[in-house]
């Protein structure tokens, strides 16, 4: 049964390449399908006749199937891994923020005077940091998805009731909650290492004071950030999540440095 | 409803509270290595825009894998798979992207910190410090990204909900770890 080769009997070629790189299913074989598919093989007697038809069908859809796979990897390939169109989008955002991080960069240099009366202090500045990343950015990204469900509008009066305002309280609280215990994780990351360390007191006051801080100063930039987004008709997870790691080390590192320099008074 | 603010803070609580010890081991790297930050301020100039770097693009590594995973399968990631193309069109894509921000901020920042009167080594050390670092903490984030997605995706959940996250804390620690020993070794 099945004499025939349905590649040959179809005489098309079952893609192609249009300028090098860009694949279509010609729309004789797409037509063939359909003319198969939709075929009375019931009126039809000869066994073989319906046995062709349903292996043409079979090689027919595995072809389809094939173009579409090569289409969906050929848009991959232009849009998602594009090796020139990533470097040109990513590196103007990488070296913004990395120009603005080298602020926070500037005052940990700062900082290094200040050791002495305060060891440790780097391993509760890094968590404090990534915290405030960390926390910030899972907010925007619920805010970003309360503006999509449409729990929060243009009006700044919609991102500090209902909703919205479970997601600010989650966010303080979680995030200050947090901030204390850095100071328990840091002094005890100290102790395990062996590394020169300040008072637990310390570490507590420096965590509390500039988490509660800083938790705040974010929050307000988030609904702000957000709300200028929505307004200004921009997607709000392209525009703030990035915007935050920077904002996050800034506002981190000067609350820090603030509170040290506030603080270095009474531990001399 | 769908938000309650306890249930966030029950949610989140314990993934910060992870990140948040894993991240005091990129701190003790840094508090390690003070002494080549007291006799080269510069040298931490770079701490914070370094660690933020190899997070944002290897995270981007990471989003891009799940992107392609949700719309061509797990053989997306194989590496001797038949899409096998595009995994290696990524990865060429963010070392480029690597290597060149790394170089750029390298020379740029230097400038400014001579501005700034802060003592460096010289730029060629300065800048074999950077690249290796930043090349050596990539290979190891991209190994990362690409096996916890393999593993997410085998237990049929989201990579996107794990690749980045993992990502970024594994990124904060491996680079800090590999900044300081670059120092150690470029300018012992």
């Amino acid at each position: 049964m099945g004499g025939r080769d349905p590649k040959k009997t179809l005489k098309i070629r079952p893609y192609r390449r249009v300028g090098g790189t860009l694949f279509w299913i010609p729309r004789s074989l797409k037509d063939h399908v359909k003319k198969i598919k939709h075929a009375d093989i019931s009126k039809s007697l000869d066994l073989s006749s319906i046995w062709d038809q349903a292996v043409e069908i079979d090689v027919v859809n595995n072809l389809v199937k094939e173009v579409e796979e090569l289409n969906i990897e050929e848009q991959i390939r232009r849009q998602i891994v594009n090796i020139n169109k990533s470097v040109r989008e990513s590196l103007p955002a990488l070296l913004l923020s990395g120009f603005f991080s080298l602020f926070a960069g500037y005052l940990m240099t700062m900082m290094t005077g200040e050791l002495e009366h305060f060891p440790g202090l780097f391993v509760l500045i890094v968590p404090i940091i990534g915290l405030r990343g960390a926390a910030s950015s899972a907010f925007a990204s619920r805010f970003s998805s309360s503006f999509h469900l449409g729990l929060v509008d243009k009006t700044m009066n919609s991102f500090l009731r209902g909703d919205a305002m479970e997601n600010i309280k989650g966010y303080l609280a979680s995030a200050i909650l947090v901030s204390i215990l850095i100071g328990f994780l840091s002094y005890y990351s100290c102790v395990m290492q062996n590394i020169p360390h300040m008072s637990l007191m310390l570490f507590l006051v420096i965590a509390t004071i500039s988490g509660v801080l800083s938790t705040l100063m974010l929050g307000v930039s988030v609904v702000l950030l957000t709300w200028w987004a929505v307004n200004a008709g921009w997607e709000p997870a392209n525009i703030v999540i990035p915007l935050l790691t920077t904002l996050g080390d800034i506002f981190g590192v000067v609350i820090v440095y603030l509170v040290i320099i506030s603080l270095a008074g009474a531990v001399v | 409803m769908i938000y309650n603010w306890k249930r966030i803070v029950i949610e989140s609580v314990p993934l910060l509270i992870v990140t948040s010890f894993i991240s005091t081991f990129a701190g003790s790297a840094i508090e390690t290595a003070i002494t080549i930050f007291k006799t080269y301020p510069g040298i931490l100039l770079f701490v914070p825009a370094f660690l933020d770097a190899c997070g944002d693009i290897n995270s981007t590594f990471a989003s891009k894998t799940a992107s392609t995973v949700h719309m061509l399968g797990p053989g997306a990631i194989s590496l001797r798979g038949k899409h096998n193309k595009i995994l290696f069109d990524n990865i060429i894509a963010t070392f480029s992207s690597a290597l060149l921000f790394f170089f750029i901020f390298t020379i740029v920042s230097y400038i400014i910190g001579s501005f700034l009167k802060l003592v460096f080594p010289p730029l060629e050390q300065m800048l074999l410090i950077i690249l290796s670092s930043g090349i050596v903490a990539s290979i190891l984030l991209i190994a990362i990204a690409l096996a916890t997605v393999k593993i997410v995706v085998r237990y049929n959940f989201d990579p996107d909900n794990f690749g980045s996250p993992i990502v970024a804390t594994a990124a904060d620690l491996l680079a800090a770890n590999i900044y300081v020993f670059i120092c150690f070794l470029v300018l012992k």
